[in-house]
């Protein structure tokens, strides 16, 4: 009996895909018809995870509006409740964010890797860049976390970043594996700046909603699940990248 | 000096002051304009912020970029008075640079803007914290500055406004007031000024007018202090008589002349009290409302006269004027009076209305005793005539002597009459007082009784006096006869004495009228019964008297009084009750003894004869008649006429028949006088008689024209009668017979 309810549900989510949404929605009794979702600006990472977020949203009925914004301002914005959702961000930040609820699926893993261009130093640890002059990109909280103490350089972008790179105003680079990838192969494939080393930090990225909007998050975390467990985000970040490729 | 001055000290404080103000007036326009300026240089900060910082402020903020907020706010508090900045954003973040320093301040709020889209988003706030207090700083210390540069400059010319003021004007004006506090009313005046180099003045100044107004002062007060002088010797020479007082409408004396103290006798503390007793209190002072006679606005001055008590007990008369000085409303402020002392006034009025009284008993005398003459003279003369055929018949001798005495006594009261009323010759000669005491006590003692003792002081050198022998006789007489009667009863002792007195000008203060020099002092005195206090004031009136009418007539001391004065002296009367009564005379001594001149007393009694053919005139004819007898007595021919014209008719007739003309004065048809006129046409050189029954006083004309050689008073007595007309016709015979042997030689 179990096994035929399953069926049907799954068959129903097939088989009725688009009009699933507003059904639930209705039954859900979410007058919700617009959100508002702070991103990062020009960012590469949340492109690839626009589509995601959206699709979960127009599922539930709910019409996304992307607002990009600086990468930390996206985030103050998303908690202050002048935005609804801060698209994606590492795990904890609902720690300091206390108004943020994050909806706990993994829309992306990040990797944190050594741009450089000419350092040989072999790095596997963020201690490993002690010494160096580091530059991070703003309001990317991991690195900036971790290396408090040392001699760092913000960035106030990617781009920025890697400008300052290539032109040996900071040592090494510290940055998203598929972000910098994208930056150098699209403004400074020649200028010799590679990775070195192992990835410092692997993390995930989750997308984060406001309190006030509390009462989608469950529905937009089922939705989510089954989007990632479909592979149908897979499907949309690999679609991004493809897009966002120079 | 310069600073003992109160107008140099006036002076520096009114600059000091006045410029202080001014200072700070213009300090704080200074400085107003100095915070202007640097408001200003602060505002501009606003725009550099606006203009510069704030965009990218904006954006790093936008970005939470916070090394980039940090390196911008810290380059921004690089700018000058930037204290603190601070940015707050929205969602609670802040960052700041520097720090709050500064006690005051200026704030100023940029908001941050971004602008994205075409969205603007409103970030958060730019707080600027700009410090004053460098600008205070910087303020006080200008206002400071500026304060002390002006103050030092303030001083500076005040010292030299001081200084300058000092030469050309305090120093001047000590040397004013050193001159006028030195000036003595009633010295001599300088001209004054002031010693100023006059190569600094164009023209006179101020100080110049200053100098010539106070010698023209000078002047005036000079005049002035003349014109008080002068007033005041007028006042001085009024002060005996004339009072000056004021009092307010509450009747409070505030001035009283010190004349006024000295007359009545009081003290300075007493004559005030006084004064508001008699002359407020009294019911014709002008604060009573019905002595206010009003002229309009203007009060009339208002007369009175009152009797006011001295001190000593005596009192005084004076005239008030008080004059009523009003105020612009008319009501009474004070009131100014003129005290006129008129007791010697009052008295004199006394004494003339006693004197009219005089004049008409005199006048009444005067008429009656030409009558009443004839008619003693025909008594006298038949009693007399009667006597003398009666020698051998003793009773009827003694009965015509009272006849006779009656006659005499009522001739002697005539002449009393006579003499009181001026209607009496007096003939003033140097004589000598003491012969006529002697006699006057000679004669007394023989009708006073043996219990009145009479004695004579006689302690003078000089007893001369210009008088009449006559009436000085009858004024020792009346006062030794009044004596007598005072002691008849009880007895006493009758004294006369005799003193030189020289009265100084002391002296002659109790004796008005009398003038300073050498007097005769006759004293009368008895120690009889006295006179009554209250009869002593009216003892020399005519006709006062406390005698019985066989005693006394109550003309004698009146007459007593009438010589007295007539001889320029003075008699004063001393009684007490009990213990007698003194008369006190004072004649002057004559100046000269004229030895010529000086008559003795009376002469012995001879009755000369003659046998002369005489023309005798009276229109009374039983007059006529008489002394025609007692002419023939003497063995004289006598032709009597009663009528003028029938006398003159047979003069003419026979005029070198008659040896003496005797005529009445006062006749019917023809005066005596004119007779005699036409008689001397007819004969010149006969000599004339002429009787009166009226004082007659020989006229120097009538003498010198040869008109009348001897004027009688009837009734004559036979002594003298026979006496005159020897005398006359003696000198004529001697005389003729000298023009004869002159004629003849």
């Amino acid at each position: 009996m179990k096994e035929i309810f399953m069926l049907i549900v799954c068959l129903s989510f097939f088989l009725f895909p688009v009009n699933t949404a507003p059904a639930f929605c209705n039954q859900l009794n979410f007058n919700q018809k617009n959100i508002t979702i702070s991103a990062i600006e020009n960012d590469y990472i949340h492109s690839l995870i626009k589509d995601i977020v959206r699709t979960a949203y127009k599922r539930l009925g709910i019409k996304v509006n992307f607002f990009e914004l600086p990468a930390r301002r996206s985030l103050e914005w998303a908690n202050i409740g002048r935005t609804d959702a801060d698209l994606a961000r590492i795990d904890n930040t609902e720690t300091k964010y206390s108004n943020l609820i994050k909806i706990p699926v993994p829309l992306l893993t990040i990797k944190g890797v050594v741009f450089t261009k000419n350092i040989t130093r072999d790095v596997h640890k963020w201690e490993d860049l002690s010494g160096l002059s580091i530059g991070i990109r703003s309001g990317i909280r991991y690195s900036v976390i971790r290396i408090e103490g040392f001699n760092r350089i913000i960035a106030k972008d990617l781009f920025h970043l890697f400008s300052l790179l290539s032109r040996d105003r900071i040592d090494v680079a510290v940055a998203d594996y598929d972000m910098g990838r994208y930056k150098i192969a699209k403004h400074f494939h020649d200028s010799g700046i590679h990775i070195i080393g192992k990835p410092l930090s692997s993390r995930h990225l989750y997308h984060y909603i406001h309190k006030k909007n509390k009462n989608i998050s469950k529905k937009l975390e089922l939705v989510l699940r089954d989007m990632s467990k479909s592979g149908e985000m897979d499907i949309f970040r690999e679609k991004a990248a493809m897009e966002a490729m120079p | 000096m310069i600073m003992t001055s109160s107008i140099a000290k006036k002076l520096i404080i009114s600059i000091l002051a006045f410029s202080f103000v001014i200072t700070l007036f213009i300090t704080g326009f200074h400085i107003f304009i100095d915070y202007n300026s640097e408001i200003k240089r602060v505002s501009a900060y606003e725009m550099l912020i606006k203009n510069t910082y704030l965009d990218s402020i904006t954006t790093s903020v936008w970005m939470y970029d916070d090394i980039q907020i940090k390196l911008q706010l810290d380059g921004l508090l690089n700018l000058p008075d930037l204290d603190y900045l601070i940015i707050k954003s929205k969602d609670g973040y802040a960052w700041s640079s520097g720090e709050m320093k500064s006690k005051r301040h200026l704030i100023k709020d940029f908001p941050l803007i971004y602008t994205q889209n075409n969205m603007s988003f409103e970030i958060g706030t730019l707080k600027a914290v700009i410090s004053l207090d460098e600008i205070y700083d910087r303020l006080l210390n200008s206002a400071l500055v500026t304060l002390a540069a002006n103050s030092v400059k303030t001083f500076l010319m005040a010292g030299f406004i001081l200084l300058i003021f000092n030469f050309f004007i305090t120093r001047h004006l000590h040397s004013i007031l050193n001159w006028l506090k030195n000036i003595e009313i009633g010295k001599s005046f300088e001209k004054f000024s002031l010693n100023r180099s006059k190569r600094y003045l164009k023209s006179d100044d101020e100080l110049d007018e200053i100098v010539a107004t106070i010698n023209e002062m000078q002047d005036k007060l000079k005049n002035y202090l003349e014109i008080e002088k002068r007033f005041k010797r007028l006042i001085d020479d009024l002060q005996e008589t004339f009072f000056f007082y004021k009092y307010d409408n509450a009747g409070n004396f505030t001035y009283i002349s010190s004349s006024m103290t000295a007359v009545l006798g009081y003290s300075e503390a007493e004559i005030y009290r006084f004064c508001t007793g008699y002359l407020i209190k009294n019911k014709y002072s002008v604060l009573n409302d019905n002595n206010r006679e009003t002229d309009g606005q203007n009060k009339k001055k208002h007369s009175y006269e009152i009797e006011i008590p001295r001190s000593k007990g005596t009192s005084c008369y004076l005239l008030i004027t008080e004059t009523p000085v009003l105020d612009k409303d008319g009501e009474l402020i004070e009131v100014e009076g003129l005290a006129h002392d008129i007791t010697d006034r009052k008295k004199i009025e006394v004494q003339l209305r006693q004197a009219h009284k005089m004049e008409a008993i005199g006048t009444l005398a005067g008429g009656i005793a030409h009558d009443f003459n004839n008619i003693l003279g025909i008594i006298i003369g038949y009693s007399q005539l009667c006597m003398d055929n009666t020698i051998d018949q003793p009773e009827t001798y003694v009965e015509l002597n009272e006849i006779l005495k009656a006659a005499n006594r009522a001739r002697d009261l005539v002449k009393q009459i006579l003499t009181f009323s001026r209607q009496t010759e007096t003939e003033k000669n140097p004589i000598n007082i003491n012969p006529i005491v002697k006699e006057i006590i000679k004669f007394i003692r023989a009708s006073l009784p043996s219990t009145i003792e009479i004695k004579s002081e006689i302690h003078c050198n000089n007893d001369i006096v210009m008088a009449d022998p006559v009436k000085m006789h009858q004024l020792l007489m009346n006062l030794c006869v009044n004596a007598g009667h005072a002691m008849k009863d009880s007895g006493g002792i009758l004294t006369i004495s005799l003193d030189n007195i020289e009265l100084s000008e002391i002296d002659i203060t109790n004796y008005p009228g009398l003038k300073i020099g050498s007097y005769l002092g006759l004293t009368v005195q008895d120690t009889g019964h006295g006179i009554p206090k209250e009869y002593l004031e009216r003892i020399f009136e005519p006709y006062f008297t406390t005698k019985n009418k066989e005693e006394g007539t109550g003309l004698g001391l009146a007459v007593v009084h009438a010589i007295v004065e007539e001889h320029a002296g003075k008699i004063r009367v001393y009684s007490e009750p009990g213990a007698g009564t003194t008369f006190y005379i004072l004649l002057p001594l004559a100046e000269a003894v004229y030895g010529e001149n000086r008559k003795d007393s009376l002469s012995p009694c001879v009755i000369p004869r003659g046998n002369e053919c005489i023309l005798l005139v009276d229109d009374e004819q039983s007059l006529a008649a008489i002394m025609r007898k007692i002419l023939e007595s003497l063995g004289y021919i006598v032709v009597a006429e009663t009528n003028p014209f029938d006398a003159l008719e047979r003069f003419i007739m026979n005029s070198e028949s008659f040896d003496l003309l005797i005529t009445d004065k006062t006749m019917p048809g023809m005066p005596g006088l004119e007779l005699i006129k036409q008689i001397k046409k007819k004969k010149k050189n006969i000599p004339v008689i002429l009787t009166t029954g009226l004082s007659y006083l020989k006229n120097k004309d009538d003498s010198a024209k040869g008109l009348i050689d001897e004027v009688l008073i009837k009734p004559v007595s036979t002594e003298i009668l026979s006496q005159t007309i020897r005398k006359i016709l003696d000198y004529y015979k001697i005389r003729k017979e000298e023009q004869e042997s002159t004629g003849s030689g």
